[in-house]
């Protein structure tokens, strides 16, 4: 190879090497504005979700009524017998036992899925999900343990960039306990020992 | 390469240097701002709502006795004699949760405690909340609560009418508002607005107080 045309050569890889690392580099620099904007969007998702358990929670503890934790008893349903009956931890009015969901469920399910802005439909983001709706894929999961009210929001967001390759959503799950408050002046315990209903089953 | 030519390389790469951090120092500074702005947004949300739902915490016939004092911002507390109990649960939740980025806030002051209030329908007219005699008027939070007095007068919350319409249920409302002022930062440098923050939250009483 004669000098004159080996420095062609050369300058012809330089020219190479400068589209290549152009090209490289514009892709990696998308790829961590994407990573970027998809982690900011889920950290600030996966935040709304733990608040939204812990409202959840906290609603749904503050749905017992305290007299059924005390043993306490009150007038008889239409159609009971007797003059006294246990309190129960539903029954109040035929609006709280609608479907098959207690009280304490239902407001628990609906702070959950408002404060996390469940949707309906994933098309449609503006309808959010009712405690009727079925919570799966996403949604409130909401159980006793005998102390406590458990609740579990999970939400399906999707990523405003998605990543080639990658899912285009991602679950994010928030976890919240909280307990009913009762007493006077100081909080007692409330644990009645056994779960108050049964636990949905696991998603 | 002659000297001359080499010296006017380094002035052009020190006058691209001067005209590019800046620029990049701005975008950071707003960047940074945003992030703040969205945290402080969520901490407000999160704050209201856990603050109107706390309400329920406390008996409905529950109220402060004289000298009761709470929480409060900048070292000011305020002063919940004679209000109801929920009233200064709602403000401990609110206050224990409002933790970072708080010496960037401006408060709008508000009223702590009021009842009354009414969103209105075709058959009710709207009507605004009435403040409680003894709340403070310098929080940074304004719950509106209803309650029953000892001798059993019911003291009304504010009317959701758009709840088991047409009557509307009795719910408790919370809002607060303050605007994030960076003059005091190294942000203040690249970050020109001040922006405002609003939050409010509206928490549904459990069926066996409905």
């Amino acid at each position: 190879m004669t000098p004159q045309r080996a420095g062609h050569r050369h300058a012809r890889q330089r020219g190479q090497t400068l589209i290549v690392f152009a090209l490289g580099f514009a892709l990696f620099l998308f790829s961590l504005t994407c990573l970027v904007a998809d982690s900011a969007y889920l950290y600030v998702w996966s935040a709304r979700v733990q608040v939204a358990a812990q409202l959840a929670a906290q609603s749904g503890a503050d749905a017992v009524d305290p007299r059924y934790l005390y043993g306490a008893s009150g007038s008889c349903p239409p159609g009971g017998t007797g003059a006294l009956c246990p309190v129960q931890i539903v029954d109040i009015s035929a609006q709280d036992r609608a479907g098959s969901l207690y009280a304490f469920e239902r407001s628990c399910i609906q702070a959950g899925d408002q404060s996390g802005q469940i949707p309906r439909d994933s098309g449609n983001p503006l309808v959010l999900k009712s405690a009727d709706d079925p919570q799966v894929p996403d949604g409130t999961l909401c159980a006793s343990d005998g102390c406590r009210v458990y609740a579990e929001v999970s939400r399906v967001v999707q990523l405003p960039i998605p990543l080639p390759g990658f899912p285009g959503s991602i679950t994010v799950r928030g976890i919240g306990y909280a307990a009913p408050v009762v007493g006077t002046d100081h909080a007692i315990s409330t644990c009645t020992g056994t779960a108050w209903v049964p636990a949905p089953p696991p998603r | 390469m002659t000297r001359s030519r080499r010296r006017g390389d380094n002035a052009q790469a020190v006058l691209e240097t001067a005209l590019v951090i800046p620029i990049l120092l701005f975008l950071v500074c707003n960047f940074i701002a945003v992030m703040v702005e969205v945290t402080v947004q969520e901490q407000l949300n999160s704050a209201t709502a856990l603050a109107a739902q706390s309400r329920f915490q406390a008996p409905e016939n529950a109220f402060d006795v004289l000298g009761t004092r709470c929480c409060g911002a900048h070292g000011v507390t305020l002063v919940t004699s004679g209000l109801p109990t929920g009233c200064r649960y709602a403000a401990e939740t609110f206050y224990g949760t409002m933790t970072t980025y708080t010496g960037l806030l401006h408060w709008k002051p508000a009223t702590l405690c009021t009842s009354g209030g009414d969103s209105g329908n075709a058959g009710h007219p709207q009507a605004p909340p009435v403040a409680y005699a003894e709340s403070p008027s310098n929080a940074e939070v304004s719950c509106d609560i209803g309650a029953v007095t000892t001798g059993g007068g019911v003291i009304p919350g504010y009317v959701d009418r758009t709840l088991n319409p047409p009557s509307g249920l009795d719910v408790v409302t919370c809002s607060a508002s303050a605007s994030l002022d960076f003059a005091n930062t190294p942000l203040a440098w690249g970050v020109f607005w001040t922006p405002t923050l609003h939050a409010q939250a509206e928490a549904v009483p459990p069926p066996f107080r409905q």
